[in-house]
Parts: structure tokens; sequence; C-alpha cells
């Protein structure tokens, strides 16, 4: 015998009602949420998935080199510096700079989501700030993860920095740089997020930035004798750079990034991450809403 | 004074873009129970609308939704009001009870009240069974229903439903209507429902607002809108013998078919008395109330 629910009525709801920072939460954990590929198809999770483990292998398998090397002098050899540990994530850091932000701020105009969101409590700076707040937040999971991950294994291993004050040096620089390789390229890809509805026209925008800006600047620098000021230009090189100089390492470059000084590069970054978030709050401000 | 039961009130709203006047000195009051928003299209009920949820400024005069001012309590407002937009389109990959969850959660509710009343919504308004398909699965039909769901299930105070028919056909339409009806009279929701179809507005608001170029045109309830305008609808088994006799009396006689349509003073004694002197038969005599279209009409749409 089956039961049928004819009519369920209607209950008013007395319940709590939190405020606008709670929308701003729920926002930011259902872009992070998305990006992660839940309730989503299976490729977008295999390539979050994979876009980690590409990020993430190279620190595992230092840590397993570093525990079969008992050579202090061997294992400074083989394994890389904190700063140098980007070179080993930068694909890790373009696949996400390409798929992350597109994947939230295009679909939400393009299925008309921004629409309802901004009927909720979310104004059109608090939704900007959530979407921003979970695209650096994936960031970061390639930018601060993988270095930090490194760091605690080697501690653990007795081959980490010496002394509690060295170890939290450390610490804070991985967090510093985690965050200095992130806020610059994730206010980018919001920037180009920003201008079109099309996911695979902006990441096809944000690749193209990264590496024409790069292209531009160091063509420049080595055939036109251009001044090092420059180099700042090199949005996919800046990053990175700002992660060597926070290690406190010497920059591989002799002109352009290299030749700056450590405030510069990261006045540069600053300023690049203040002008990028800037202009996407920009068009989000004078952005037509389809209601 | 203001009316206390007013959900809306607005008083000399002009809202320009640039050198264009969307709204021009627009005074509105939207009452307790169902309100049709009635205007053709770049009437300037979207950008109305707009200033409703607090989403854009005024340039001029002055606006109270739900007691409060939405150029500077916008979040407050829209926490308690339910919106349904006009455009069809929804992620195709979320599921309908995720969607729901997700609008409900924005407007403040827990997580596990948001995912209770979203499936309650979803029932309401008969998706029960199908809230985990995905919304590109879903028919336009459904997606209507799914969008009402998402404007209730967080119980707000009140509603904004922006063309809810649309894209709906004649019986989706009635069952829609049906709903919103419901929701109006039994949720305690007061609704504002933005519509180009006098039909339906005719057929469940209590009250309903006509805009056109940014001013209220016609204003006030369903049923005093259509009142009588002392013109009366007379059939006789004679109508020539009746209208030569009214039209000599001086009263105003037009006639469709069989059926005359008097207007005038006194118009019922007149027919009375001609019909008396002239032994005519009397099919029938009753107020001559205009349709929601005549006020339209009228209103110089």
């Amino acid at each position: 015998m089956t039961a049928r629910i004819h009519d369920r009525g209607h209950r008013s709801y007395d319940g709590a009602r939190l405020g606008a920072r709670h929308s701003v939460w729920v926002l930011f954990q259902q872009g992070v949420w998305r990006v992660a590929g839940r309730r989503r198809p299976i490729w977008s999770k295999l390539l979050f998935a994979l876009t980690l483990a590409l990020a993430y292998l190279p620190a595992i398998v230092f840590v397993g080199l570093a525990a079969l090397l008992n050579d202090d002098d061997l294992r400074d050899l083989v394994l890389p510096t904190y700063g140098e540990y980007y070179g080993f994530v930068t694909a890790a850091i373009v696949l996400f700079a390409a798929i992350v932000a597109p994947e939230l701020l295009c679909t939400d105009r393009k299925s008309g989501m921004l629409g309802l969101y901004l009927a909720s409590p979310l104004s059109r700076d608090s939704y900007m700030f959530a979407r921003a707040m979970a695209v650096a937040a994936v960031m970061a999971l390639v930018t601060l993860g993988p270095p930090l991950l490194l760091l605690i294994a080697l501690t653990l291993q007795g081959a980490g920095p010496d002394g509690l004050g060295d170890t939290l040096l450390v610490f804070v620089r991985v967090v510093g740089a985690g965050i200095g390789v992130a806020a610059p390229v994730a206010a980018l890809t919001l920037a180009v997020s920003a201008t079109t509805d099309r996911r695979a026209a902006a990441s096809a925008g944000i690749i193209l930035g990264l590496l024409v800006s790069s292209a531009v600047a160091n063509i420049l620098l080595e055939s036109a004798d251009a001044p090092d000021i420059v180099g700042l230009f090199d949005l996919f090189g800046l990053p990175f750079e700002v992660a060597i100089r926070i290690h406190g390492e010497t920059s591989d470059l002799d002109v352009g990034l290299g030749a700056l000084s450590t405030a510069a590069v990261i006045g540069g970054a600053i300023a690049w991450t203040v002008i990028f978030g800037l202009f996407a709050r920009w068009r989000y401000q004078r952005l037509e809403v389809r209601r | 004074m203001t009316d206390e039961a007013a959900v809306v009130e607005a008083e000399g709203v002009v809202k320009r873009y640039g050198t264009t006047t969307v709204l021009d000195r627009l005074s509105i009051s939207v009452g307790r129970g169902i309100t049709g928003l009635l205007g053709a299209n770049g009437a300037g009920k979207t950008t109305l609308l707009g200033l409703v949820l607090g989403l854009h400024g005024r340039d001029e005069g002055s606006m109270r939704v739900l007691g409060l001012d939405p150029a500077g309590a916008g979040p407050e407002i829209r926490a308690r009001i339910g919106y349904s937009p006009e455009h069809h389109e929804l992620p195709p990959d979320a599921q309908a009870a995720e969607l729901v969850r997700h609008v409900a959660e924005l407007h403040g509710l827990p997580r596990r009240a948001a995912t209770e009343r979203a499936n309650d919504a979803l029932w309401q308004v008969g998706l029960g069974e199908e809230r985990f398909r995905p919304l590109g699965t879903m028919s336009t039909g459904q997606r209507q229903r799914v969008k009402l769901a998402q404007a209730i299930a967080h119980d707000p105070r009140f509603l904004l439903l922006d063309e809810p028919t649309d894209g709906l056909d004649p019986v989706q339409r009635d069952e829609m209507l049906r709903l919103i009806r419901r929701v109006g009279t039994e949720f305690g929701m007061d609704v504002l429902l933005s519509s180009h179809r006098l039909g339906e507005v005719e057929q469940i608001c209590d009250a309903v607002t006509i805009i056109s170029d940014g001013k209220v045109v016609q204003s006030g309830r369903v049923d005093h809108l259509r009142e009588t305008d002392a013109a009366l609808l007379v059939e006789v088994d004679d109508p020539d013998a009746l209208q030569a006799a009214l039209a000599a009396r001086g009263l105003v006689v037009e006639r469709a078919r069989d059926t005359l349509r008097v207007e005038g003073g006194d118009v019922a004694v007149h027919v009375r008395d001609v019909v008396a002197e002239h032994g005519l038969a009397l099919r029938r005599m009753a107020e001559a109330r205009r349709s929601l279209e005549d006020v339209f009409m009228e209103a110089g749409q």
C-alpha cells in the first residue's frame, strides 16, 4: 500500500535569520565547492583533482626524497628552495587561473543567477567580495598548500628550518609568498572574467594575458633595452618573482624584474592586484543585470 | 500619514538614466494582498522593481518598502522579499532542491532550515517528486515553478513576481495563477505581480496599478476600477423604439446588436418609464461593468 501526499500546507518560518555576512559566507562556500566539482559532471571533479595532483605531487616526491637522503648536503642539493618550488606548480597555477574565475563569474551571469544573487541581501560589492575570496582561496590551494606541506613534512623529518624562530619565519614567508602569488593572479582572472559571459573566451583571455604580457615585456627588455621597470608588466613572471623575494632568495633574472628592488617588485604586485580588482568592481557596478 | 498596511509606498519618485527619465514623479501605494503592476514594455515596471529591491538609487522622491527606505536598507529589505525574475535561465546542472536551498540560505536561513523549507516549497509548487532533477532537464513550466519555489522558500513577507506565466501554455498558466492566488491568500505573503497580460491580473489580483511612460495612470482595487459608471445594459423586444425614446430624453445610447448601453442621469428610472409607456418587453437590465481592458485603454495604453 502506498501513501500519497495531497497537501503539505504552508508553515511559516519563525527561526533564525542570519544577516548579510551569512549570505557572503554561503556564496563563498558555494563558489569553492562549485569549482571543486561538487554535484557537477565527473570531468569537473577530475579536472580539479588533477590540478591539485599537479601541484602537490612534486611536494610529496620531495618529502619522500628527503626521507631517503640522510646526507644534509645532498638533501640541500636535491631539494628546491621554497621560492624555487613555484617553478614546479606553474602548470597548476595557470590551469586554476584559467578555469576558476570564469567558472564562477561568467556562469553566474550566463545562467541568470546573478539576478537572483542581487535580489538577495547581497549587494554588488559583497557579491564580488565573496566571489573574489572564493577565487583566491582556490588559487591558494596550489600557491600556499604545497609549500606548506613541504615545510610541515620536512620539519617533522628533522630536515626543516633550525629552531622555532627559523621555522616560524619560514612559515610566515610561505604564507606571504602563497598570498603574494595568488592575489595578483586571482585579481587578473576576475578582471578578465568580468568582461565576458563566455567561459571559454575568459579562459583564453587569461592565458593570453599572462603569456603575451610576459613575452612583450621580455622582448622589450632584451631587444629594445627598455628600462627594468618594464619587467613589472610581465604578469606571468611577477608573482613568481614576488615569491622569490619574500623568501629572501636571489632572482635568476639579470634584467627587468630581477634588477628591481624587492619593494618595487612587491609594490608592483600590489598595484596590479588593486588595479585589476578595481576594474572588476567597476565592471560590476555598471553591469546591466538580466531580470 | 502613510497607509500603515501599505507594503510599498512611493511619493514623487524620479529615476533618470542619463537624459532619459524612466520614472517621472511616480507615486504608488501597494497594499496587502495581490497587486498587479501593468504596463507596456518600457513603461518603467522593471526600474520600479529595481527601486523596490534597493538596487538603484532614485533621483528624487521618497519610498518606503516594508517600512524601510530601500536606498539605505537594501539588504534588510531584500532579506524579506522573495523575487522571481522574468528570464527562464537557471543553472542547467543544478538540481531544483539545491538551487532553492541555496537561495533560501542566501536570504539568511541556516542550512538545515533552508533544506527543509526548500523541499516544502517544491512540494507546494507541485515539484516534490521532481526536486532532485537537474534544472536543464525541466520544461519551461517546471522552471517557472522552481522560480516561484525559490521566491517563497525563505517565507518572505513580500513577493515580487516578474511575468510568472511567461512561456506557459493556457493550462499551465491557469495552474500557475491558482498557485499564486494561493500563495497570496493562504501563505500570508503580499504579492506584486508585474505583467503585461490584463486577463491574468483581472483573474487573481485584488488591486492593480497601471503605469505608462514612468507615471501611474490608474491605480486601485480591481473591483473599484471595474465598477459601474452609472451606465446600464438594456435588452428589450424592440430595441429601435427604446433607443429612440431614450435618446429623445437626452440620454446617451450606444447599441451593439440588440443590447443598448445607456448613460446619463437616473438611467434606471428613464428606462422603466419608457418601457412602461411603449409596452416593451424588458428582457435584461444590468449594470455596465468595465473590463480591466477598458480601464487599460482609457488609461491611454
